[in-house]
């Protein structure tokens, strides 16, 4: 077997510094999406209302128990052709397309939106309730409670997790290969088609996934250490 | 008029009745201990003057008006009326200077730099000022609750709840939390204080309340309850707890 590194090398990092791109487009919008709408979701799971306790329950299981891959193609595929037929019923003619990339953030938002509001809400649940009832006593209400004095600290304990997250979703925009999004992977592969340098073209982007994730996990330690560290240390106060 | 009145007061946890009809009037300025063993419905009974418990029946009566069926409304009364409490609460994710500051700041409209100065003379007051920048969770357990206690005078309370204060503080700890708790009532504050102190209420309370299995049993001067009780359960309670 004859291997050529160096032209492999070469010949595919331009084309995958483009995909790098693409993923960190596509990871950093979807991650802050997901991180919105996990929130919301959270606190619509900790609120007393039971009926939008029961919906989202439904919901995030309906999202949590099929894979993620099969909702790119339901984002991408089917929720246009959904649209259209809904317009066809008030007798419009519409062609909605998604864009693949758009599909993937949304994709994402949606699927860790959802793994992630239970780590807020566990999160959320596991602030001590001396927290809410020292707000109460000096009468703020129980909305201002929550979003001053639980939902931060609930935040604060979640980085670590949502690092993990983070470095989980660079990788699994691999996937967006499946619906065309020009990521890293759909590179590598067309270049070993047209080429034959199987071996290099995937190792190569296999390390260079590697690249991309290593950093942001010691990132997210490094970010939970400092978070840590000042809260240790006295902060100026003048008077 | 008393500033305070818990009339015919009950609360029940499911079947279980924690709180048989309790009445105490507090005058304004004065200082009550609550004193009983553990399970004789002392804390509960506080928590239901600012109805973080929801008495079942009864009333609690603040100048006049009963709180008990404000609902969201109860937040103006429970401005006026602070607590401090066992585990302290202070806001973990504020320094200690946001924990006295925020509540003047964001519920009375304080300015800030005037909410700010204020907080400083209070930290002064309780022993902290040099501690205002710092998080809750560098502080030892009697700084917390003297923290606390500045957080909850920041509001200008017309009377203040104290749930066993000092239970959840090491024994070496537990005097700089008494005495900046002396200071408030010589200096006039409304206080009910539940506590296990008996030293405290002997000392400062204008009135002691003995409690056991949800009734108020005996009350009386601490003269009256410590020299001479006349109830059998407040003797063996205090020859228990005294003997110690």
């Amino acid at each position: 077997m004859n291997l050529h590194w160096a032209r492999a090398f070469q010949q595919l990092m331009p084309s995958l510094i483009q995909g790098v791109g693409v993923v960190l487009y596509v990871t950093a919008l979807g991650f802050i999406g997901a991180l919105i709408l996990a929130l919301l979701l959270a606190i619509g799971r900790v609120s007393k209302n039971k009926i939008l306790n029961r919906i989202l329950i439904v919901f995030i299981e309906f999202i949590r128990g099929t894979p993620l891959l099969v909702q790119f193609f339901y984002i991408y595929y089917v929720i246009p052709m959904l649209i259209d037929g809904i317009a066809a019923v008030f007798g419009m003619e519409i062609d909605v397309q998604f864009s693949a990339t758009f599909s993937g953030i949304v994709g994402f938002t949606i699927n860790y939106g959802c793994y992630m509001s239970e780590v807020i809400r566990s999160a959320i649940l596991s602030v001590d309730p001396g927290q809410r009832e020292a707000g109460l006593a000096l009468g703020f209400s129980e909305t201002q409670v929550l979003f001053k004095f639980i939902i931060p600290p609930a935040v604060r304990n979640s980085i670590p997790v949502f690092g993990n997250y983070l470095v989980m979703m660079i990788k699994d925009t691999s996937l967006l290969a499946m619906i065309s999004v020009q990521e890293l992977l759909l590179r590598a592969k067309t270049f070993a088609s047209q080429t034959f340098m199987t071996v290099e073209a995937y190792t190569i982007v296999a390390l260079v996934y590697l690249i991309l994730s290593v950093p942001l996990s010691r990132l997210a330690v490094a970010l939970e250490r400092h978070l840590k560290r000042a809260r240790l240390k006295q902060k100026e106060i003048k008077g | 008029m008393a500033l305070l009145e818990i009339k015919n007061l009950s609360k029940s946890f499911g079947d279980l009745q924690v709180l048989k009809d309790i009445n105490i009037q507090v005058e304004k300025g004065e200082v009550i201990v609550i004193i009983g063993p553990s399970g004789s419905g002392k804390s509960t009974m506080l928590r239901c003057c600012n109805l973080l418990e929801k008495p079942t029946g009864g009333q609690i009566i603040y100048k006049g008006e009963d709180i008990t069926g404000l609902g969201k409304k109860v937040k103006n009364y429970r401005k006026s009326v602070g607590m401090v409490f066992q585990r302290f609460n202070l806001f973990v994710n504020k320094t200690v200077l946001d924990n006295v500051t925020i509540a003047p700041i964001q519920l009375n409209k304080l300015p800030k730099a005037e909410a700010e100065a204020k907080a400083l003379d209070l930290l002064d007051k309780v022993g902290l000022k040099s501690k205002a920048g710092v998080y809750p969770e560098t502080l030892s357990g009697g700084q917390q609750q003297r923290v606390a206690i500045a957080r909850a005078l920041a509001m200008d309370p017309e009377a203040l709840l104290f749930d066993e204060p000092t239970s959840a503080l090491d024994p070496e700890l537990v005097g700089d939390v008494l005495e900046v708790m002396k200071k408030l009532a010589k200096d006039g504050m409304t206080m009910l204080v539940v506590t296990h102190e008996m030293g405290f209420a002997r000392d400062v309370a204008d009135r002691v309340i003995f409690m056991a299995d949800g009734y108020i049993v005996e009350e009386g001067t601490p003269d009256e309850i410590f020299t001479n009780p006349k109830n059998e359960r407040t003797k063996a309670f205090l020859s228990r707890v005294l003997e110690k």
